[in-house]
């Protein structure tokens, strides 16, 4: 069995607590697989079949108690709705000796239960489940150039960790577009009331056009390029290429 | 990142808080402050809103049609294209204050600006110094005054004006954000942008 990056446990860990459910999808044996899944901290939670060790019980009686769970490939083709719906509840979840096939159905299971799926994979019998995730994520180095094709996202060095990132970077973007938004909209009320004023009361104009438009086309558009933390981080990382005011791409 | 994921359904880029802070919290607040600076200028003249209403059409304009009387003051044609510039002028002024205040503090919605570094985007300074050098400019420079029709307000003014706008803004947005902190449950419906 070869050793998981070091980097990995704490990438899930993080993953765990921004509330990104992890779920190991493996053509390894499912015993080869859930020792993996503990070592990285995909599987924390005893299964069905610890718990039915621990109790000296039949596995099935300890079904509902376990949260967490490991599927062979081999039962996924035959698994009725209920027994999805079950899955799909644990909290942690490994599907193990799965094949390309029964990897579309797990994105599809996850997709129509309402979840938001980003799917890994590098090899070419990943590509269709790649194809069906929302986010498909090639890996860069290793990957097949189908499934490269078929991603949405390519992590160029291969780590799992970089997901993370990529997920931090997306929560500030939309973070930061929000802010830009309620930013850029709060100048409005003063310079719309005054016309509004000026129509319905007859009170003079307190602000003119030209001055309206020194304001959104001079004034303002210094503070736009200056808002937000993401442009701070950007320049700091091409301090060489560092200008206060950028133009977009 | 030890918040869930956002629910692509519920949590959109624009929602009605987002709106409503943008326009009826900040935005009445910037507007308040205009109007609060609007008063000391007029005051100044020794005009009031009232002697203001209802001249738009024939005084106070870029062209009057004549000596404008109220009270018994007599204003006369280039006393009101004076009075209209730094009107003009005053409440230009106080919208790029407004948004230079404003700018710093809406950097977070959650945390608090003092926790965070009020100081702490280099570009954030940058951008406010660059943008109220900017408004100085067309306000105070002579040349460019008679092209955007405004013409520079007394400093002190702009001083309580700029006074009242920290005073407003900065409690207010650094209350709501403690409300969301402490209180979420009770106030994220209404405060959550």
């Amino acid at each position: 069995m070869d050793p998981a990056r070091p980097e990995v446990p704490q990438a899930i860990q993080e993953c765990l607590s921004a509330g990104v459910k992890v779920v190991m999808v493996t053509g390894d044996h499912p015993t080869t697989a859930k020792a993996i899944a503990k070592n990285i901290g995909v599987i924390s939670l005893p299964t069905k079949e610890d718990l039915a060790v621990e109790r000296g019980v039949d596995p099935a009686s300890c079904e509902n108690d376990a949260r967490a769970a490991v599927v062979h490939g081999a039962n996924i083709p035959s698994m009725s709705d209920l027994e999805w719906n079950d899955i799909l509840n644990k909290d942690q979840i490994v599907f193990a000796r799965t094949s390309p096939e029964q990897k579309l159905i797990i994105v599809q299971k996850f997709a129509a239960a309402g979840k938001v799926v980003a799917m890994t994979g590098d090899g070419v019998n990943d590509s269709p489940a790649l194809k069906q995730a929302a986010i498909g994520v090639a890996m860069g180095k290793s990957g097949s150039d189908v499934a490269r094709e078929a991603a949405d996202l390519v992590i160029l060095d291969d780590n799992f960790a970089s997901i993370v990132v990529a997920i931090k970077e997306g929560r500030l973007l939309f973070a930061n577009l929000k802010k830009s938004i309620a930013y850029t909209l709060t100048h409005l009320p003063p310079e719309v009331l005054p016309i509004l004023l000026w129509a319905f009361i007859g009170f003079p104009l307190t602000i003119n056009g030209v001055l309206i438009l020194c304001i959104d086309l001079l004034t303002e558009v210094s503070f736009y390029y200056s808002i937000t933390s993401y442009i701070l981080s950007y320049v700091l990382r091409y301090p060489l290429r560092m200008k206060i005011l950028r133009l977009p791409l | 990142m030890n918040v869930p994921p956002r629910n692509p359904k519920k949590d959109l880029l624009v929602t009605p808080n987002l709106l409503f802070y943008s326009y009826f919290q900040i935005g009445l607040i910037h507007t308040g402050v205009c109007y609060f600076v609007l008063y000391l200028v007029i005051d100044s003249y020794n005009l009031t809103f009232a002697d203001l209403a209802r001249t738009h059409n024939d005084y106070f304009t870029i062209s009057p049609i004549g000596k404008y009387t109220i009270d018994g003051e007599t204003y006369s044609v280039s006393q009101q294209k004076h009075i209209l510039a730094v009107i003009q002028g005053s409440w230009f002024l106080m919208i790029v204050i407004g948004q230079a205040i404003h700018i710093w503090t809406c950097r977070t919605l959650f945390s608090s600006i003092f926790h965070h570094g009020i100081f702490s985007n280099i570009l954030t300074d940058c951008g406010v110094l660059i943008a109220l050098s900017i408004a100085i400019i067309i306000v105070y420079t002579p040349g460019i005054q008679l092209v955007v029709s405004a013409w520079s307000p007394p400093s002190l003014i702009i001083l309580y004006g700029s006074l009242l706008s920290i005073a407003c803004i900065i409690p207010f947005t650094e209350g709501r954000k403690y409300l969301l902190r402490n209180y979420s449950s009770i106030w994220e419906c209404i405060l959550k942008v």
